[in-house]
């Protein structure tokens, strides 16, 4: 497809970084011609230096009739009219990033007027990421989808658990539990395993499960999963105003450590249940006066990188169960093992991804071929999951899947069925009206056919 | 220095050449000549290389711009090297230093000839000789990255140090896509060249080989022809037109072509640096012509005049170098202007040798903005180019490179001044090889060769022509040790 990116910062960089994988033919448009030429040599795309919001420069960037526009500078009114420039000349879907909520009640009602046919705000998805990591604390990492109902939850196995030794076939024999396990990452390898799989310590193993029988599987592998019930945020700030007020509705004690005492005032106006303290968060002393030792969760969210990675690593070596990070500067993947910081939220890949789900579902939608309803990319974006929708009466319907030969990098992730979510066992079969999850290791794939040899 | 990575480009240039080179071979076949030896022995040595250079591939992809230069500068002296052994062994040039030459003017697409007579040359090889031309005219690495699967942004540094002109872009996204749109329209030219040539009667070996040379803007032809006697080259006046016009076409920026293809004329036409590459040409044709014809023999039909002005002055301003007249006889005046134009060169982006057009523009442009400053201290000018306002780093960079120019230059003037030749051919030798042109004046004029200068004077005129054709800066960042070194 033909994609423009205007506003190739690092929120730009990190879009262009994933679709220019994916086969696109991508533009970039920015004012700045250094972030061009830096962007130019590192991925395969074409550069153009201009204001992205104007008719002349689009026009002669050549993006008349793209399939997708991304306006994603860091000034939202730009964002939009780009948007709006952009449906006038004919491309076909617009997406705009967006920081101010002021906007978003204004878009969601008259999005079309505007030419904005999606928008995101980094702060709010952000914030939900983070709301749904503390869903499951024993998880490095959470995707969910199928409208809710299935969790991709990401565990890492630990010398002590119960896990390590056994094969999938001895889990479900031992321990009375049938899980199903989608993917494991051993040593930056992706393997989707068989019955005859052994887990071995410090496998990241990821594992489907319904939200309902959850609790009750967990348990059985000792993976608690206990309510977090207090959570410190360091440093004030937009992302922390929306996840405050979801952990506050859901019944968690928040407190929030914010040097700027005007900012204190808002979010104490804002979340009136939540506790706010007007001290600096990287103050030690401060925070282990309010308690951090007993504190079941910490979220750095200064505005500094390095403020919030000593935080964490601090948090984690005075025994802070879940530490979740947000870094949006550095380059995090190489040492995030080593200063054991275990859970990062970067909003760049966050936005990304969403935007990357969109553009991807789109192309899904209008490939005629493609009867993928939707598409996730898991476990950062290497293995993909795809729901379809049986339509059609196949070869395969009504027989066990024991019986049904599998491709090797392919496997059956869950069966919802009238609303119901079945994790798929040998005995399981595939009816007709059932949605189906399939994940790949590598292969893409158009049809539920592809599932099998 | 990703030193795996470049030795993994190297190895695929390698396998490239061996495969370019089955079309000479298959051309020795097909004369039945018994010249297969001398081009296999090179395909081995092409494919074992080439494999050994590939034993580790590299895990990490990445390059920076050094590693491209060092890419480039690499794979065209392996290139030359390895091009220089079939007529080394076959010994139709007896000489090593002498075949390494007669490559390196090929694949640089220069043109000059250690020869003095082609036609000593078996059909094979001549082949081989012109079939550089259109390989090194457009870029071997080009060629190869149209193969290559979609990397990462990488490749464009490769692409970058290889191509000439102030400004490398793509034509479209994709880099393998712009390789391959150029080689498409490249390709499509030569063949209508070709055609054309046909119709005038060449022979289809003649034809396609002068296709090649015009193509690459080279000027290596398939005979001697004897012009001090009156020889007219390339069979015929229509011939000869034919080629002038397209030496002129393969002048242009290929991104005018493009431009046309997609249908956007008028931008196409609008194009800064075609209407001074033309003006340039009128000028030297109409300046040249009523030289020649108020001082030559008045007894020399206008017309032929005309067509002989008309082709030189394409050849030289191009770089291409073919030769029908006997320049070096001409008037002052003349002889001047083609060593002016000899300089300037063709438009960036075409197959053209020389400084290019577009940096003589900008260079122009970067003066009569300093000369306004020596008026107005404070005063912001801002340079445009083709309609776009040019930074001054680009700016700075043309001027630089005119230094760098000058100083090699004068020290290569300086190591054939221990040679035997006069001034006059020593300066006009190392115009024609740094430019890429091929023939100059005096001793390397059109009718003579380069055959007289010593070894060491040839090496330094192949450096030369390498960097020319590379635009200076792979070749120097290859061979300077500074670069290989880790503190």
């Amino acid at each position: 497809m033909k994609i423009a990116i205007v506003g190739i910062g690092r929120y730009g960089r990190e879009i262009a970084r994933h679709l220019t994988s994916e086969k696109h033919n991508i533009v970039v448009i920015d004012e700045n011609s250094q972030d061009i030429d830096l962007v130019v040599n590192d991925y395969d795309v074409l550069g153009y230096c201009g204001n992205g919001a104007s008719l002349e420069t689009l026009t002669e960037a050549g993006v008349k009739n793209f399939d997708v526009l991304i306006a994603t500078t860091s000034n939202d009114e730009v964002n939009i009219i780009s948007c709006l420039v952009a449906k006038k000349i004919g491309v076909k879907k617009t997406i705009a990033r967006i920081t101010n909520t002021e906007y978003v009640k204004q878009l969601q009602t008259m999005g079309n007027d505007f030419g904005v046919d999606h928008f995101i705000n980094p702060d709010v998805i952000t914030s939900h990421e983070i709301h749904s990591l503390l869903r499951f604390p024993s998880a490095i990492h959470v995707d969910t989808f199928s409208n809710n109902l299935v969790d991709v939850v990401e565990v890492k196995l630990e010398p002590n658990s119960v896990l390590v030794g056994l094969s999938l076939y001895e889990i479900k024999e031992k321990l009375n539990v049938s899980l199903l396990i989608c993917a494991v990452k051993r040593d930056d390898k992706i393997i989707i395993p068989h019955g005859d799989f052994n887990f071995q310590v410090n496998d990241d193993v990821y594992i489907v499960i319904s939200s309902n029988q959850m609790v009750e599987s967990f348990r059985k592998i000792h993976i608690f999963r206990k309510r977090i019930h207090t959570v410190f945020i360091a440093g004030g700030g937009r992302a922390t105003k929306f996840l405050a007020s979801k952990l506050v509705r859901s019944g968690c004690e928040v407190k929030i450590f914010e040097i700027d005492s005007e900012e204190c005032k808002r979010l104490s106006d804002a979340i009136p249940e939540a506790t706010v303290i007007n001290a600096s968060p990287t103050d030690q002393k401060v925070l282990m006066s309010e308690g951090l030792e007993d504190a079941e969760a910490l979220i750095a969210l200064t505005k500094y990188d390095e403020d919030n990675m000593i935080l964490s690593a601090y948090a984690k070596s005075i025994g802070v169960k879940k530490v979740i990070t947000r870094i949006s500067k550095i380059q995090y993947d190489l040492i995030i093992n080593n200063l054991g910081l275990e859970t990062v939220i970067s909003p760049m890949e966050v936005f990304a991804s969403a935007v990357i789900r969109y553009v991807r579902n789109y192309q899904n939608k209008e490939s005629n071929n493609s009867e993928v309803l939707n598409y996730y990319r898991l476990i950062s974006d290497r293995v993909e999951a795809y729901e379809f929708a049986i339509t059609k009466p196949t070869k395969y319907l009504d027989v066990p899947l024991k019986e049904l030969k599998i491709r090797d990098n392919m496997m059956l992730a869950s069966i919802t069925r009238d609303g119901e979510v079945i994790l798929p066992g040998g005995d399981d079969v595939i009816k007709l009206n059932d949605r189906i999850v399939i994940i790949s290791n590598g292969k893409t794939i158009q049809s539920p056919d592809e599932l099998l040899k | 220095m990703n030193y795996k990575r470049v030795f993994n480009t190297l190895g695929l240039l390698l396998f490239t050449e061996a495969v370019l080179m089955l079309l000479p071979l298959t051309v020795s076949f097909i004369y039945k000549e018994d010249n297969w030896l001398y081009f296999v022995i090179p395909i081995a040595a092409c494919v074992l290389l080439g494999g050994l250079f590939n034993i580790r591939p590299a895990k990490r992809k990445t390059i920076k711009a050094k590693d491209g230069f060092v890419i480039v500068g690499l794979s065209w002296i392996f290139l030359s090297l390895i091009g220089a052994l079939p007529f080394f062994l076959s010994k139709q040039i007896p000489s090593f230093i002498d075949s390494f030459f007669e490559i390196a003017s090929g694949f640089t697409t220069t043109g000059a000839s250690i020869l003095e007579d082609v036609g000593v040359l078996s059909k094979s090889m001549l082949f081989w000789r012109s079939f550089s031309h259109w390989i090194g005219g457009m870029g071997v690495l080009v060629f190869i990255i149209t193969f290559l699967p979609n990397s990462d942004g990488s490749n464009f540094f490769i692409i970058k140090a290889e191509s000439p002109g102030p400004q490398v872009g793509k034509l479209v996204s994709k880099l393998k896509s712009t390789a391959r749109i150029l080689y498409v329209i490249y390709a499509g030219l030569t063949l209508i060249e070709c055609g054309f040539l046909l119709l005038g009667g060449m022979t289809f070996f003649e034809a396609i080989c002068n296709s090649f040379a015009t193509a690459g803007t080279g000027g290596f032809s398939l005979e001697t022809y004897d012009i001090a006697n009156g020889a007219v080259a390339f069979n015929n006046h229509y011939c000869q037109v034919v080629i002038g016009v397209f030496m002129l076409l393969f002048g242009v920026n290929f991104n005018i072509y493009y431009l046309i293809l997609i249908g956007k004329f008028k931008d196409a036409l609008k194009s800064e640096e075609l209407h001074v590459y033309l003006s340039i040409i009128s000028l030297a044709i109409t300046v040249i012509t009523i030289n020649l014809c108020l001082t030559v023999n008045r007894s020399v039909n206008f017309f032929i005049t005309l067509k002989d002005v008309f082709f030189t002055v394409a050849s030289i301003e191009t770089t291409t170098g073919f030769a029908i007249a006997d320049f070096s006889l001409w008037p002052t005046l003349s002889r001047t202007i083609i060593v002016i134009l000899m300089f300037i060169g063709g438009c960036a982006g075409s197959t053209g040798g020389g400084l290019k057009v577009a940096r003589m523009c900008l260079a122009f442009k970067s003066f009569k903005r300093e000369a306004k400053r020596i008026l107005h201290p404070n005063q912001v000018v801002t340079i445009k180019f083709e309609g776009h306002p040019v930074d001054d780093s680009t700016v700075n960079g043309v001027n630089i490179y005119f230094g760098f120019f000058i100083v090699i230059y004068i020290f290569t003037l300086i190591v054939l001044s221990f040679d035997r030749f006069d001034f006059l051919t020593n300066f006009t030798a190392i115009t024609a090889c740094l430019n890429n042109i091929g023939p100059g004046l005096g001793e390397v004029g059109p009718c003579g060769s380069y055959a007289g200068f010593s070894d060491v004077s040839k090496f330094f005129l192949i450096i030369d022509m390498l960097i020319g054709r590379l635009e200076i800066y792979p070749i120097l960042v290859t061979l300077f040790p500074l670069t290989y070194i880790k503190k």
